[in-house]
């Protein structure tokens, strides 16, 4: 498994330009920008910097489709898809130690 | 409905049972037996049980689903996560897939075995070890819980003396490229997609006439395993034309087939944006990959055709 820190180096490289979103399957139906790639890379960092899993964080990272169609657009070259899945996996570590929260992907 | 549970419950029956949802074992490869494949051998086909996992785990999902809307929905979940943590193999007598839906998952396996049969030497099928490969666990972040399944289906393909296999769909094939070298020591197994050998087989093709198709790419034959001009050479060659959509090749656009046990919701709104793309460049859509069918034949109009690839590609 990838570790933290190569995570955040990825998805720090993020510059907001948000050319991402234009080609996100979820952004348009959900209810914020948390359900597009931008949304989703910036709050991978909250999570691993300030350990901050909220139901809505689960929502956004549990959208994603892992479609990858934004990491062709990424002028970074961010892989989101992958690191989406890997964050994944990070908050299951993290959920299995602390208290269950529910996962609502919800509509706009 | 809670994400949470779904993902608990898949993981839980798939620790138990080696599939992510209640299925009678015995008919995932009754399919392969009118074709009298070999059973040993080094060169596998091995479905991972994708294609005819599809009928269960939507029923499932619809099943789970029903059971939340209802007044006691949490309750229920957690009786259902209770009797799963008994014994699954009591809710597969609940589980009723679609009749229709398995037999078309059964036809197109057929055709990929009778296409493979036909043109490249030495290939087998490996029958009750043709299980699961856990690629939900993956897809979900469950590490835990796809390592111990990783490594259960390695342990197989080992007893069988598998060298190699022959994936034929998107989502098993990046599983075990990306996900089982990471978690299994020494995965020394090599990973072919059909579509990939066929490629290489240099068919000599029947010519279909006139058929205009548009090709709808499933995101990980196009973005993660770089499968994309292999099925458009091959239906070239037998005369077709395809009409690109705007979105396809490497821009595809997904089908939303990912998020139905999440959110249908979500998932056939996307559907429906992608049948749009797709039926703008013509009515007869082919696909790669049986999530993409799935869900796509939900917002089908009844004047497309919507087919799996391995169809056209029986006239070979």
């Amino acid at each position: 498994m990838i570790n933290d820190i190569m995570l955040f180096d990825e998805v720090n490289r993020c510059m907001y330009c948000g050319f991402c979103e234009s080609v996100c399957p979820t952004i348009s139906l959900g209810p914020h920008r948390g359900y597009g790639p931008r949304g989703r890379v910036n709050l991978i960092k909250e999570i691993l910097k300030n350990n901050t899993i909220t139901e809505e964080v689960l929502s956004s990272i549990y959208s994603c489709l892992l479609c990858n169609a934004c990491n062709l657009v990424c002028p970074a070259k961010i892989d989101i898809g992958r690191a989406v899945r890997e964050v994944r996996a990070i908050i299951n570590n993290y959920n299995k130690q602390s208290i269950k929260k529910k996962i609502i992907i919800r509509e706009r | 409905m809670d994400a949470k549970d779904i993902m608990d419950l898949l993981a839980e029956i798939t620790l138990k049972t080696g599939y992510p949802v209640p299925v009678n074992k015995d008919a995932l490869f009754k399919w392969a037996e009118p074709l009298k494949l070999p059973s040993n051998g080094d060169t596998y086909i091995y479905t991972g049980a994708l294609y005819q996992l599809i009928p269960y785990i939507n029923y499932t999902v619809k099943y789970l689903e029903l059971i939340s809307e209802l007044s006691a929905g949490n309750s229920l979940i957690n009786l259902v996560k209770k009797i799963v943590s008994i014994s699954p193999y009591y809710l597969s007598s609940i589980i009723k897939p679609n009749i229709k839906e398995i037999n078309e998952s059964e036809l197109i396996l057929k055709n990929i075995a009778k296409i493979l049969q036909n043109h490249v030497k030495g290939i087998s099928y490996l029958y009750e070890d043709d299980i699961y490969s856990g690629v939900l666990l993956y897809d979900f972040g469950m590490d835990d819980y796809f390592s111990i399944h990783a490594h259960r289906v390695f342990e197989k393909f080992k007893l069988k003396n598998v060298r190699r296999v022959i994936t034929v769909d998107p989502h098993t094939t990046h599983v075990l490229r990306e996900g089982y070298p990471r978690y299994v020591d020494k995965f020394d197994i090599e990973v072919i997609n059909y579509l990939e050998l066929l490629d290489k087989a240099n068919i000599n093709a029947e010519k279909l006439g006139n058929l205009i198709v548009t090709i709808h790419d499933p995101c990980y034959y196009s973005r993660y395993e770089n499968i994309i001009d292999q099925p458009r050479k091959l239906l070239k060659s037998m005369g077709i034309k395809i009409n690109e959509a705007k979105r396809s090749g490497k821009n595809t656009f997904c089908c939303g087939g990912p998020l139905e046990s999440f959110s249908p919701k979500f998932s056939i709104d996307i559907a429906k944006m992608r049948m749009n793309q797709l039926i703008s460049e013509s009515n007869f859509i082919i696909t790669m990959c049986p999530i993409c069918k799935a869900n796509l034949s939900r917002v089908k109009p009844s004047n497309v055709k919507l087919i799996d690839i391995a169809e056209i590609l029986s006239k070979f």
